[in-house]
């Protein structure tokens, strides 16, 4: 169970909404797990949704919510003390390579809070960090940025002969923007992907994740949800 | 006050199924229980029932695969599983350290699919019984295998013939006369009826002008087919006398207790472990709490007390 302690509009259709929860829960909450979150009462909304967690204190932690779709309005629109049934966290911790001094991330807003909490880690552990965001819509708020954090204005060539490593993730038309990005600088930087995937259940049951890969279809939720971006085919 | 949730299925078999509770897993629900084990205490639930499981690797149908509806969802992963040798080779192994018994789905495209896949299943270790899944379309055909008795009956019975494990028959309610197919199917050999599948379905993105899902329709389920899946049940237990095994749209103890009330001797729970995996053990404590508080020992007390009183002549 989780418990809402703030919802914050970010503009745009965004949401910060910090959680209260296990400290158990947050401590397992590494950079690239999710939480399957749904509403506590009723039963419509029906389905848990997963969200990228962000840790804020040894008993909170952030999800980023779009005000889209009946369960993002209803997240949304959640107050301080309304409950939700959480489980998790899901998925695998991301460890960026040992060697890696520069860490590039590229994602939309749906992956922004996966991308804010692996530049967290990686700016404590004295990395550089510069990141590039795919907002249509409206600007990211400041507030959400470590101040550390390079925000840059697109992802190109410079950018990628910077860094040593890429994370990229969000909706699929975002990672295969930042693969043919690779593609096209020569496809050197090492680079791995969270495509977006639609999860029911979070643990292989539903079958509804699909990712294409060159080896074929694979599961987000147990085979990812990251994969090497250069594995992943398009259909 | 102690309590007494247990049930046999298959009691005259050779190869009872004896459950400690009535509260399974659905098939298409809950993987090869695997999935669910390391956040489940799986010793809790009546029974794993895994997913529908064909001869050969399914890649199951185009994403996207599910799209939630008012209280439900609507979904086609079209049975996407590795394959009957590789299930009985990477999972059935584990099934013994589960603690709960696995009765394994399988659905076939024709009649030898059927008898082979049974065939594997009576000599697996590990299997406690098998859910034969009737509700696949047949190709061309607007009407699922099990829509008629005239086709779900021999395939029961090539199936039954195939093996001696407890033999679930799974029927879709998307058919003319579910009693009709119940009675031939119970006829035929089935020990127990699990129904009902989900309800056929079609959801238009108004956006995309187009239907929501990558095949087009899918299968509704949730709370929100529970009133048909509680009638059917309702109308099936009046006309067989094999042990009928409710599924649809159960989210607590409550809703299972329609589904024995309407005359279910167990149930199955689908999607709402999805929703929250914890609901198949919640459904089974909250059995328990309720017989303790009502003073009902045992699930005969209440089972099929919903039906229609039946005038046995003197």
């Amino acid at each position: 169970m989780a418990r809402v302690r703030s919802v914050i509009g970010m503009g745009g259709g965004l949401h910060s909404v910090e959680l209260v929860v296990d400290p158990r829960t947050v401590q397992a909450a590494r950079p690239g797990r999710y939480v399957m979150l749904t509403v506590a009462d009723g039963t419509d909304p029906f389905l848990a949704r997963p969200y990228w967690v962000r840790r804020s204190s040894e008993s909170t932690f952030h999800v980023l919510v779009k005000e889209v779709g009946r369960g993002g309005r209803w997240l949304a629109r959640a107050g301080p003390g309304d409950a939700m049934w959480l489980f998790g966290p899901l998925g695998k911790e991301l460890v960026t390579d040992p060697a890696t001094r520069r860490l590039l991330l590229f994602g939309d807003l749906r992956a922004l809070n996966l991308l804010l909490a692996l530049s967290d880690e990686a700016l404590r552990r004295g990395l550089e960090v510069a990141i590039v965001i795919e907002a249509d819509e409206s600007p990211v708020p400041a507030t959400l940025l470590p101040a550390a954090l390079e925000l840059l204005p697109e992802l190109d060539g410079e950018a990628l002969r910077w860094a040593d490593e890429l994370y990229c993730a969000g909706e699929p038309v975002t990672v295969q923007k930042a693969q043919d990005v690779v593609r096209a600088s020569g496809g050197r930087l090492p680079a791995t992907a969270l495509p977006h995937a639609p999860m029911a259940c979070g643990v292989g049951a539903c079958h509804g994740c699909v990712i294409s890969t060159k080896r074929g279809s694979r599961l987000s939720c147990v085979d990812g949800p990251a994969f090497p971006l250069r594995e992943l085919v398009w259909t | 006050m102690d309590v007494d949730l247990s049930v046999q299925i298959a009691r005259d078999s050779d190869r009872p199924l004896r459950l400690r509770n009535p509260v399974m897993t659905a098939a298409g629900t809950f993987g090869y229980g695997l999935e669910y084990g390391r956040l489940l205490d799986l010793t809790r639930i009546g029974a794993i029932v895994t997913q529908s499981t064909t001869v050969e690797p399914r890649k199951g149908g185009p994403m996207p695969r599910w799209v939630e509806t008012p209280s439900g969802l609507l979904s086609a992963a079209s049975f996407q599983n590795p394959g009957i040798r590789r299930v009985l080779s990477s999972y059935a192994p584990r099934w013994a350290k589960l603690g709960t018994p696995v009765v394994v789905g399988i659905v076939g495209a024709t009649l030898d699919d059927y008898v082979e896949l049974a065939a594997l299943l009576d000599e697996a270790e590990h299997v406690a019984g098998i859910e034969l899944n009737l509700t696949g379309a047949r190709a061309g055909e607007p009407t699922p295998l099990g829509g008629e008795p005239a086709v779900a009956g021999p395939i029961t019975a090539a199936v039954r013939a195939a093996t001696g494990l407890p033999l679930v028959v799974k029927l879709s309610p998307n058919v003319d006369n579910l009693p009709a197919v119940a009675s031939s199917v119970e006829e035929a050999g089935a020990d127990a009826l699990s129904l009902v599948d989900t309800i056929t379905g079609l959801v238009i993105d108004t956006a995309t002008r187009r239907p929501a899902l990558g095949s087009i329709t899918g299968g509704v389920s949730g709370p929100a087919v529970r009133p048909l899946a509680v009638y059917k049940v309702w109308q099936v237990a009046q006309v067989v006398a094999v042990p009928v095994i409710g599924v649809g749209g159960i989210t607590c103890a409550d809703d299972a207790l329609q589904f024995i009330m309407a005359g279910a001797s167990a149930v199955q729970v689908g999607s709402s472990s999805f929703r929250r995996p914890t609901t198949v053990l919640e459904v089974a404590e909250g059995l328990a709490a309720w017989m303790r508080a009502h003073g009902v020992t045992g699930l005969d007390e209440i089972r099929g007390i919903a039906l229609p009183l039946r005038i046995v002549p003197g």
